[in-house]
């Protein structure tokens, strides 16, 4: 996917701007506050129609502004292009256009332009609490496969009945006997979030070493363990009699607890560097490294499973590391087509092929050169 | 608080604005269209209000609407018996008589299972569906019920309800809808619609 242009009215910093953006790596580069963050920002929303940051519109809609309105002109590999416009106000709340189309259901675009974003904030994802990890390989799935997101909403719907239930079963209110509509359907979605987590891991487990060893320059072994307390067979592949027998298993803790124990809205991810876990043993760098290696990984597995080159964000995240090192990223993240990388210091990206990258200076919420 | 000054008529506005799909803007309007209209035009429809409440009422086998103990589908001597088909509202069954494709009874639930809502199995008509499914020679009960996860449940306490019985138990396809163009469905939708595919 081809982000061509984009056009952008009262979103943060930026009053009035129309970007053109090159077909491989772009660098946004500025002083603090400038508004880099919030460019990528406004691309992500393009894609997901929310921020990766705000929790509602009225945030990064510009202070005493009436509307906000993003517009990008994409190309897809294949070459067709096609417009998004997303437009906000507070009298009106939020419009998705697709082709000049309104777009009822915002569900309906996600996927279309696969995105990966990488930013600081996502070190929470190394050390922060499960429901991080869990929010990644789901925005990630559902960008992949529709039927994921459906699975997940009815998942979380059900799981939401189940522990109402859970509660008037604990106070005598009802009995057990009324569970099995909601089990059936965490079973039957739950197995199928279950299977397709599962089988991302094991495309990363085949590629994040080798992501991770170009950027560390350290010759170690990295592995990612899906860590499930619905114990199912590698081997068969079978989960839905399981999760059934461990759901029936649990029902006493269950009812006691009022809440559901068992099932993938508990599930975690669980980096491994030479089989300890980096979030208690590794420096705050092999965790950056990690996740700059996995996030290489997941445009990979989009682009397998979508047919189409992801969009990259990496949002600031060069920091410490070297010439050599940055170098070495952006020679792996070429391969994937669009790349859009904001830095404080344009210097150090030196040596990457000239034809490749286009730069851009930010400056008070305007591209200056 | 929006007012006009006049208690009688903020009163009628809002009443209407109750309905559903009433907004305060419209139920202005139809107020003041009250207001201006001829007085027979005004006494029969108050006439029609009061009377579709005081001469209906639910049929007593399946729970649609009513002018008598059954309603005119039930009394209908030329339908099936044998096909019962389950809905969650009236308004379903009005939907699928408009269709002309379903020659047998309703069966209406009343709701759907959602215990977030606070509607439990008991709060529906399901163990007169149970008894009409043991007693009248039953052949095929079909659930067209919307497939949400709470319609989903339902359908799901309805298979396991009538697991004993001999009847067949079908539901009705989910999938594309006529006159749409595949390129603007959802593609979970259309992932439905194949896995519910069938042969030509
Ligand atoms: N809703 C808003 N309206 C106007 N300015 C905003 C809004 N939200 C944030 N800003 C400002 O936009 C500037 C750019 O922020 P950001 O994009 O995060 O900068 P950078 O990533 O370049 O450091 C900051 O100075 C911030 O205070
Ligand atoms: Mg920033
Ligand atoms: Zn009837």
């Amino acid at each position: 996917m081809y982000l061509k242009q984009i056009e952008l009215n009262h979103f943060r910093n930026i009053s009035a701007e129309n970007i053109n953006f090159g077909k491989q790596i772009n660098i946004i580069h500025g002083r603090n506050g400038q508004g880099k963050t919030s460019l990528l920002e406004a691309v992500f929303f393009l894609a997901i129609t929310k921020s990766f940051r705000a929790k509602s519109e009225k945030i990064v809609l510009q202070h005493d502004k009436e509307y906000l309105q993003i517009a990008g002109l994409f190309e897809t590999d294949k070459k067709d292009a096609f417009s998004v416009r997303i437009f906000y106000s507070v009298a009106d709340g939020k419009h998705v256009f697709f082709n000049q189309n309104k777009i009822d259901k915002f569900s309906q675009l996600i996927g279309k332009i696969p995105v990966t974003l990488l930013s600081l904030e996502d070190l929470e994802l190394a050390y922060g609490v499960p429901a991080n990890r869990r929010k990644f390989i789901d925005i990630l799935l559902s960008q992949v496969s529709p039927i994921y997101l459906q699975a997940l909403q009815i998942y979380k719907k059900a799981l939401s009945h189940r522990n109402r239930l859970l509660s008037l079963i604990s106070e005598n209110k009802e009995n057990s006997s009324i569970l099995f509509p909601w089990d059936e359907q965490l079973v039957k979605n739950g197995a199928y979030i279950i299977r397709l987590r599962q089988k991302f891991i094991t495309f990363a487990n085949e590629k994040i070493g080798d992501y991770y060893r170009k950027i560390s320059f350290r010759n170690e072994q990295i592995s990612i363990k899906y860590k499930t307390n619905v114990p199912f067979e590698a081997e068969t592949g079978e989960i839905e009699n399981v999760f059934k027998q461990t759901l029936f298993d649990n029902y006493d803790a269950d009812v006691q607890r009022q809440n559901t124990l068992i099932g993938p809205h508990r599930d975690d991810l669980v980096f491994f560097k030479e089989g300890f876990p980096l979030k208690t043993y590794g420096s705050q760098g092999e965790n950056k490294t990690l996740l700059i290696a996995l996030k290489i990984v997941e445009s990979e597995y989009l682009k397998e499973q979508t047919a189409e080159n992801p969009i990259l964000l990496m949002d600031d995240i060069f920091g410490e590391l070297d010439n050599e090192r940055i170098n070495n990223l952006i020679q792996c993240v070429i391969p994937f087509g669009q790349t859009l990388i904001t830095t404080t210091s344009r210097e150090k990206i030196k040596g990457v092929p000239e034809e490749s990258v286009r730069f851009m200076e930010i400056e008070q919420g305007k591209v200056v050169k | 608080m929006h007012t006009s000054g006049l208690p009688v008529l903020d009163k009628l506005i809002n009443d209407f604005s109750k309905l559903p799909g009433i907004g305060y803007k419209t139920a202005q309007r139809l107020a003041l269209f009250i207001l201006k209209s001829d007085s027979s035009y005004v006494s029969e429809l108050a006439d029609a209000l009061l009377s579709v409440k005081e001469n209906t009422r639910l049929c007593e086998q399946c729970f649609n609407i009513a002018e008598h103990e059954r309603c005119s589908i039930c009394a209908d001597t030329r339908r099936d018996a044998g096909l019962l088909c389950v809905v969650e509202d009236v308004v379903d069954v009005m939907a699928i008589e408009e269709s002309h494709e379903f020659r047998g009874l309703y069966h209406v639930l009343g709701g759907v299972i959602s215990p977030l809502a606070g509607t439990m199995p008991d709060d529906l008509h399901l163990k007169e569906l149970a008894a009409r499914v043991q007693v009248n020679g039953v052949r095929e009960v079909l659930l067209a019920i919307n497939p949400s996860t709470e319609g989903e449940a339902t359908m799901i306490y309805i298979s396991r309800m009538l697991r004993d019985s001999d009847v067949r138990i079908t539901r009705i396809a989910s999938g594309v809808p006529l006159g749409s163009h595949l390129e603007f469905l959802d593609t979970a939708t259309i992932g439905r619609a194949i896995q519910t595919r069938r042969d030509l």
